[in-house]
């Protein structure tokens, strides 16, 4: 470890930012369980109640520590709980809730639209949606799997109590997985770093440095690169126009009241989004002859699904292993990060719409001069039965996506509508994410390119099939405890 | 055949005359690019030569049969008003469509020989080769025209062909009352400095005035920003190809393209276009592959996010609602050369009442269309380069010209200088040898310094302010 500072680097609140914002929970098990508010006054009360009960990120830190030193399990014993709250929700209750992010204000029944999901009917959603299953509150719960369901009935029965009835519950689980999502790919290589020392430790960052700073942009580790923590976390300062200088400090609202509430909060997605591994795999199996058609003779399914993802299922990325997956590259998560795109402006080794491009041109062709704006904190979780253990295409299974980020506007629902959802963005072409990206426009037609080895226009795959559902989900905010603490 | 360079989207404008003239504009251009690129190696390598130039001038070289077309693509609106905004896009979008002369300087004003102000107003904060303006209709906007058309090429048909250049006027405006005398510069103009006496010529008189009241108070026809021509477009995409090192010898790449900007001063580092322009561009070169400008040569509109513009009941506006008035929207290489686009809701479409539906009772992305730059955000631009594979041409890397120092809101504006910054201004403190020094030039080679009268550069203070400050001093 060589654990530098830049200079100006903030000491963050982490005895009082959420742990799954800035450490991540990353366990194994988790358990997602909603509450409707049915009486606004005792669920104030209540909320104000579960501060104490709430996970920080020194919770979580120091869990690690001790994980490291061998006197803890990796896994926690006890139950970690965050919880994240609607701006209806936090209006009801009579907290501050006006925020400058249009779209945490209006909730992602009414956005869903502009994200170019498949039509559905909001009231219908299993999770979210203005029906029974509306997300006022949504508690993560993170530990041992026979732990989750009792904390989960004590916090219900408490909510219960204090006026929120419950909503909605789904655990979901990365084992037997452990890493990999439904369609076979390992998820979640590729996360930034964040700037800022720990709270109370001066010289500790949160995102240790496993590489010196020599870096035109400040690394953490290869791939891994670091993020002023104003991006993620209301009142530090963001990503500006230079990598080594903060940026603005992030607020939350013009309002003074909301801004102070906002402080060391985080706004918090969470999609439910099914996967349909039957239509992924059949429209890779006509995909590749259709390619083989256009003369790709050695094309494969495998092949086409890394294309697609820009990795191997193992994560060895394209890039550095073009023909076939590499396990071991995949497994070492240093050199399966290391790479740019800078030298691959045409997608000859990794294709301009593979999703990890997508979602993060790093140093390659990108239409913002500072892409590091456009970064989210991935907190996902699969649910449902794994292929391994239930071979069966039709069952419900999928991605419980949640990211943090401090505008939903600009990077979330940027992400999703100017890049992924784009055939040309931000690459300049290339077609549209076929992993995850959606076309909202009539016909729904998505596509995607293949450059053509010596030039000319390139091959191409197009679908109007969909393989991933979004089925609701809420747009929420993640208070510090503090906040939290302070609505009593 | 010989490489001819078309007007930008193959505008039908010119006659055969005035497409050679257009051509060899552009053809001096490509020569002097590539002397510009040549004499930066040269500090390097003496031997250095155009064959080591990763920008070929198309004139010279042939383009291969298997280069392939890179699309460099960028947000339409303007990042730098953001900036000075301090990130308030509600603010930004207030004020982008005022008209002014911020774009030569902060304070800069126009005068004739015998001191006259003269009011001669760009669209001063919309600087990424996309402008746009807000028709209305007692208060409520019913129309938003984009377009991306450089001014020198205006300025090329105008002095080729008046009569056309009214007759385009008088087509895209709707109006019959456009004369040539309307569109001359009426006088010498000078820059001056804050009510100072006349300093540099910024206007000839009797040559075309890409500022004229039909093109900016009163209409829109092309771009109108300083810094929004294509001359600049194309000699930042050429330039920019220069493969780079700091003072320590190591790279400088499109890792971070504000400091490749800042090392190269190839544009403004405080734009969305320039920094990606640069970064496309060098990395193109960085891969070895040599590449120019793909024909013709212009800036146009790529995409607009149709879907992001719903009408009361949640649908989104048809995409016909969007007209393309120049350019192309269809094209063999499948690449968009959208140069005018208009939104407008047809005249017999009806809301829910029965009364006629107008753009201003639209939603774009769950909030009402108050402003064209709601539009704007919706909007994205591109050119195109072709490239092909270079082995023989040597990696040279030259040396940076210049750094960053930064001011502004938040220390978020960079400024181009090649000296030293003052204290704690510094952006990047290992683009240049300790020690080098020489005057602060003004933010970017697009920007001029107001000259006052006794020969002396006034401060470049240009957009080190914040702008609510800057509206607050009343300077136009």
């Amino acid at each position: 470890m060589t654990d530098w500072l830049l200079d100006g680097e903030p000491e963050l609140a982490t005895d009082r930012i959420q742990g799954n914002v800035l450490a991540g929970f990353f366990t194994d098990y988790q358990l997602f369980v909603g509450l409707r508010i049915a009486d606004a006054g005792r669920a104030r009360r209540w909320l104000a109640d579960l501060a104490g009960e709430i996970t920080t990120v020194d919770d979580v830190l120091g869990h690690r520590l001790l994980a490291r030193a061998g006197e803890e399990t990796r896994e926690p014993s006890g139950v970690w709980l965050n919880i994240g709250v609607a701006c209806s929700a936090l209006a009801a209750v009579g907290a501050p809730s006006a925020f400058d992010d249009v779209a945490f204000r209006e909730g992602l029944a009414r956005r869903f639209r502009i994200l170019g999901d498949p039509p559905s009917d909001p009231a219908g959603w299993p999770a979210g949606g203005p029906g029974e299953h509306r997300l006022d509150v949504l508690l993560i719960l993170a530990g041992p799997p026979a732990a989750l369901p009792a904390r989960a009935d004590e916090l219900v029965a408490s909510a219960r109590a204090g006026g929120l009835e419950e909503s909605y519950r789904e655990p979901g689980s990365t084992v037997p997985g452990r890493g990999i999502e439904h369609f076979g790919f390992r998820d979640g290589v590729s996360q930034p770093g964040v700037l800022g020392t720990v709270g109370g430790a001066p010289d500790r960052p949160i995102t240790r440095r496993s590489i010196p700073d020599e870096r035109a942009v400040p690394h953490a580790g290869p791939g891994k690169p670091l993020v002023w923590p104003g991006e993620f976390v209301f009142g530090y300062p963001g990503q500006g126009n230079l990598p080594r200088r903060g940026g603005p400090v992030s607020r939350a609202g013009d309002n003074d009241e909301t801004t102070a509430f906002a402080l060391d909060g985080s706004l918090l997605v969470f999609r439910r989004l099914r996967q349909d591994v039957g239509a992924f795999r059949r429209f890779l199996a006509t995909g590749t002859e259709d390619l083989r058609r256009q003369g790709l003779d050695g094309m494969t399914p495998e092949r086409l699904a890394a294309l697609i993802v820009g990795r191997w299922p193992s994560g060895a990325p394209v890039t550095r292993s073009p023909d076939q997956d590499d396990p071991d590259l995949g497994a070492d998560r240093d050199r399966s990060n290391d790479f740019d795109f800078g030298d691959d402006v045409h997608g000859d080794r990794c294709p301009l719409a593979a999703h990890i491009r997508k979602v993060n041109p790093r140093a390659g062709p990108s239409d913002v001069s500072v892409p590091l704006q456009k970064r989210l904190l991935r907190r996902g979780i699969p649910y449902g039965p794994f292929v391994s253990e239930n071979p069966s295409e039709d069952v419900d299974r999928g991605l419980l996506f949640l990211s943090y980020q401090c505008s939903i506007a600009d990077q979330f629902e940027f992400l999703s509508t100017d890049w992924m959802n784009s055939p040309r963005r931000p690459a300049g072409s290339g077609g549209h994410d076929l992993v995850v990206g959606f076309e909202g426009a009539e016909g729904r037609r998505r596509d995607f390119d293949l450059p053509r080895p010596g030039g000319g226009p390139p091959f191409r795959v197009s679908t109007t099939e969909e393989w991933v559902l979004a089925e609701g989900g809420e747009y929420l905010f993640a208070p510090s405890t503090a906040a939290l603490a302070s609505l009593a | 055949v010989p490489f001819r360079f078309d007007p930008p989207g193959w505008a039908p404008d010119f006659d055969a005359p005035g497409r050679e003239r257009w051509h060899e504009q552009m053809a001096r251009s490509a020569r002097s690019n590539v002397a510009q690129i040549v004499e930066q190696l040269q500090a390097q390598d003496p031997t250095a030569s155009a064959a080591d130039a990763f920008y070929v001038d198309p004139t010279e070289t042939d383009i291969p049969a298997n280069a392939s077309t890179v699309a460099v693509t960028w947000a339409g609106f303007p990042k730098r008003l953001l900036t000075l905004a301090g990130g308030d896009r509600d603010l930004a979008h207030q004020h982008a469509e005022d008209l002014g002369t911020f774009d030569y300087a902060q304070g800069a004003e126009f005068v004739t020989a015998s001191g006259q102000s003269i009011d001669m107003p760009s669209r001063q904060f919309q600087d990424e080769y996309l402008e746009w303006r807000t028709d209305r209709v007692d208060g409520v906007p019913s129309r938003v025209t984009f377009t991306c058309e450089a001014y020198d090429y205006w300025e090329e048909l105008f002095a080729h062909d008046e009569k056309l250049v009214v007759d385009r006027y008088r087509e895209l405006l709707g109006r019959d009352d456009v004369t040539a005398d309307d569109l001359r510069v009426p006088e010498d103009v000078f820059l001056a400095a804050g009510g100072g006496p006349p300093g540099q010529l910024a206007f000839r008189a009797g040559t075309y005035n890409p500022r004229n009241r039909f093109n900016t108070s009163e209409g829109i026809v092309h771009l109108t920003h300083r810094a929004n021509s294509l001359g600049a477009e194309v000699n930042l995409a050429a330039i920019s190809s220069a493969l780079r090192k700091d003072a320590a010898g190591r790279d400088v790449t499109g890792e971070d393209a504000n400091r490749l900007t800042c090392c190269g001063a190839f544009g403004d580092p405080n734009r969305n276009s320039d920094p990606t322009i640069g970064a496309a561009a060098n990395n193109v070169a960085r891969s070895g592959k040599a590449y120019t400008l793909t024909n013709p040569v212009g800036l146009y509109i790529a995409d607009f996010d149709h879907e992001a513009v719903t009408l009361p009941d949640g649908s989104s506006a048809p995409r016909e609602w969007w007209r393309v008035e120049r350019g192309r929207a269809q094209t063999d290489d499948g690449f968009e050369r959208i140069m005018r686009l208009v939104f407008e809701v047809p005249a017999d479409v009806r809301g829910a009442g029965g009364e006629p539906l107008r753009a201003g009772d639209l939603m774009v992305r769950g909030a009402p269309l108050e402003r064209g730059a709601q539009l704007a955000e919706l909007v994205t631009l591109h050119l195109m380069v072709s490239a092909w594979d270079a082995p023989e041409r040597r990696a040279i890397r030259a040396a940076c010209e210049t750094t960053c120092c930064v001011g502004g809101p938040d220390q978020q504006v960079l400024f181009i200088s090649d000296s030293a910054c003052a204290a704690g201004t510094g952006a990047f403190d290992d683009l240049l040898p300790d020690g080098r020094g020489a005057a602060v030039r003004a933010g970017g080679a697009q920007l001029a310094t107001v000259v006052a009268p006794d020969g002396s550069a006034a401060q470049p203070v240009l957009v080190n302010l914040e702008l609510d400050r800057f509206l607050a001093g009343g300077s136009r």
